[in-house]
């Protein structure tokens, strides 16, 4: 029996991973490319992710190299597949602890590279990071500049009142 | 922080060997910021986020509002949210209301069309709202356009309340709202649910306006007409025609004969490449002396995709063990059954036929008839491979031992076996209700 088929991965920067092909599909993007591709030797490029951020996304694909892969008719617009709640698995939350600005770079890199169980995780962690606060709090902890005038600010806020209690 | 603009990073979608691919220019080391995130990924930040959160985040900047907005206003508990949007609604003897020299503006207008654009769900019940509900639909919608005029009708109350008393609805304001909002949420909505305690020989005009509105909601997957007294099977055809996709028809027929009862089945079925969720009662003034037989309720073993249904037939039920195999083989992918009828229910041996004939069913409930004879161990042929809960309706008589005996054999010791006392129409049609356990759980020994 050979060696599980590999394939070579590159950072922006220009670093190459090597990985196991069934871990690099768990990006549905790599694994189009590998399909219209066929096998090469040659690496394939991920002109979007630097390689911090490539090696922890694949440390998620190796973690996750044996799970069944998500429907992929799953209507994301529909609220029951969404609903699930902010529930993440011990391994993703620990995964997922890093600094904001990585945070932000898997999700990119998540969106981009097609890894929705990834994306799901990242974005499940931002709402949990926005959830009780106040708008202020939420712009003070992600560095956001308030752009309404305070008269539309007010208005926005008077209309959306009836949500904030339900 | 700079804010990032839209144009930000696109992500090239790289094309074979990748060779011509545009480059994030690596020498710009720049920190990622959540402003960054396209806003598509921001739509799913705010779906998971609950209501109370996202009122939040529509304040926090103007790249958050319309993501957090759409969420908001996605599904509405009531249309009062929407009416208040046009101005302040003050506290009144019969409820909240606009003020009687109100004058809309242009600009309330469209603020108002710009939050009933963002509308999927609109649930509207006075049960559930009572009060409330009812003052938002004081305002009339007879002249609506820009820069147009909300006038307030004079209250007309029909008097068609259950309880004496108590202040019912306007007729004539319902019909205005329906028409109103058929207009501005023509074709948008995925889920309609509308109950009053109107009936539709009450006031016809308000059935055509129903009727009109439905006609306008061709995406509706879901439509509950719950404590709405259809008298017509005019409603349900409307619907199922203008909704090709509708997924759930949940509703009450009121005084139906048999024929009429049947055309209404008849109508349902046709939508049967896509209705998976059927909850009729079939609710009658004098419950009459007749049966119901498999003949009547024929049209509906069409509906070959169904998982759950729910019928409430008031009068006797009766059914052969052909019959259960018949809607067995017709709903192969049914894992919810609820079947309701008059006394004395269906015989308790043809339980063994239900667990031959429905390889899917996970919750069942019924009216069975215990009175007779529990079958012994030999007769139980076929036991359950899926259920999880049995729900008797109206309970059964005496023999607990025997009878426990026999569940154990039937359903095999993990399933629930519940008991549902005085059930009323709404406790039917309740989404959970009639699997919910606890109060009244039979434990089963197996030995």
């Amino acid at each position: 029996m050979s060696a599980a088929p590999q394939v070579t991965l590159e950072s922006s920067d220009g670093e190459k991973f090597k990985v196991d092909k069934e871990v690099a599909e768990r990006s549905v993007l790599i694994k189009n490319m590998i399909e219209d591709v066929g096998e090469s030797d040659n690496p394939i490029p991920l002109p979007n992710v630097n390689a911090s951020v490539l090696k922890k996304v694949l440390e998620y694909c190796e973690h996750h190299r044996g799970d069944p892969l998500p429907a992929a008719d799953a209507d994301p617009s529909n609220d029951d597949n969404r609903k699930r709640a902010t529930e993440i698995s011990d391994w993703d939350q620990k995964f997922i602890q890093v600094d904001q600005e990585m945070l932000f770079e898997i999700i990119l890199a998540a969106n981009y590279m097609d890894i929705k169980p990834l994306l799901d995780v990242g974005c499940k962690t931002v709402a949990n990071m926005i959830k009780g606060k106040t708008p202020e709090e939420i712009r003070k902890l992600f560095n956001i500049v308030n752009d309404f005038t305070p008269e539309e600010e007010a208005q926005i806020k008077k209309e959306n009142e009836w949500a904030e209690d339900r | 922080m700079a804010r990032a603009d839209e144009a930000e990073r696109s992500y090239p979608v790289s094309q074979g060997s990748g060779k011509s691919i545009s480059v994030r220019t690596p020498t710009t080391k720049k920190q990622a910021s959540i402003q960054e995130i396209p806003l598509e990924v921001m739509g799913m930040i705010f779906a998971v986020l609950d209501q109370q959160a996202c009122a939040a985040a529509c304040l926090v900047c103007r790249r958050w509002n319309g993501g957090a907005l759409d969420k908001i206003w996605r599904s509405l508990p009531s249309p009062v949210p929407l009416f208040e949007i046009l101005g302040p609604l003050v506290f009144t003897e019969k409820g909240r209301d606009l003020d009687a020299d109100y004058v809309l503006t242009a600009q309330a207008w469209d603020r108002f069309k710009s939050y009933a654009a963002r509308v999927r769900c609109l649930t509207y019940d006075d049960k559930q709202y009572g009060k409330d509900i009812s003052t938002g639909l004081i305002i009339q919608t007879n002249a609506v356009h820009p820069g147009g005029i909300f006038s307030l009708t004079s209250r007309r109350y029909i008097g068609k309340s259950m309880k004496p008393g108590n202040e019912d609805l306007d007729a004539d304001s319902v019909k205005r709202m329906l028409s109103g909002l058929s207009l501005y949420l023509a074709n948008r909505l995925k889920f309609f649910g509308f109950g009053t305690r109107f009936t539709i020989a009450d006031d016809a005009p308000l059935s055509t306006a129903l009727n009109t509105f439905l006609k306008n909601q061709s995406g509706l997957l879901e439509l509950y007409l719950p404590s709405y007294e259809l008298q017509a099977p005019a409603t349900i055809s409307t619907a199922c025609q203008a909704s090709p996709n509708l997924r759930t028809f949940c509703g009450k027929t009121w005084d139906f004969t048999k024929e009429t009862f049947r055309t209404t089945l008849s109508t349902l079925a046709r939508r049967s490449a896509s209705l998976r969720c059927v909850r009729l009662i079939r609710a009658e003034l004098e419950p009459k002396k007749e049966s119901i037989f498999m003949t009547d309720i024929e049209p509906m073993l069409q509906l070959s995709v169904a998982e759950d249904i729910r019928l409430w037939l008031e009068c006797r039920l009766e059914l052969k063990s052909t019959d259960i195999q018949q809607m067995g083989q017709a709903w192969k992918g049914l894992t919810s059954l609820a079947l309701y009828s008059g006394e004395p229910g269906i015989p308790l041996p043809h339980l063994v036929k239900f667990a031959q004939w429905f390889p899917a069913l996970e919750q069942l409930a019924a009216r069975f008839d215990c009175s007779e004879y529990i079958p012994s161990a030999d007769e139980v042929t076929s036991r359950f491979k899926t259920l999880r809960i049995l729900t008797f309706m109206d309970g059964w008589n005496g023999q607990a031992s025997r009878m426990a005996e026999f569940l154990v054999l039937v359903c095999g010791p993990r399933v629930v076996v519940t008991h549902k006392y005085g059930l009323s129409y709404d406790r039917f049609l309740d989404d959970t209700f009639l699997w919910e356990t606890g109060y009244g759980d039979v434990k089963l020994w197996t030995g």
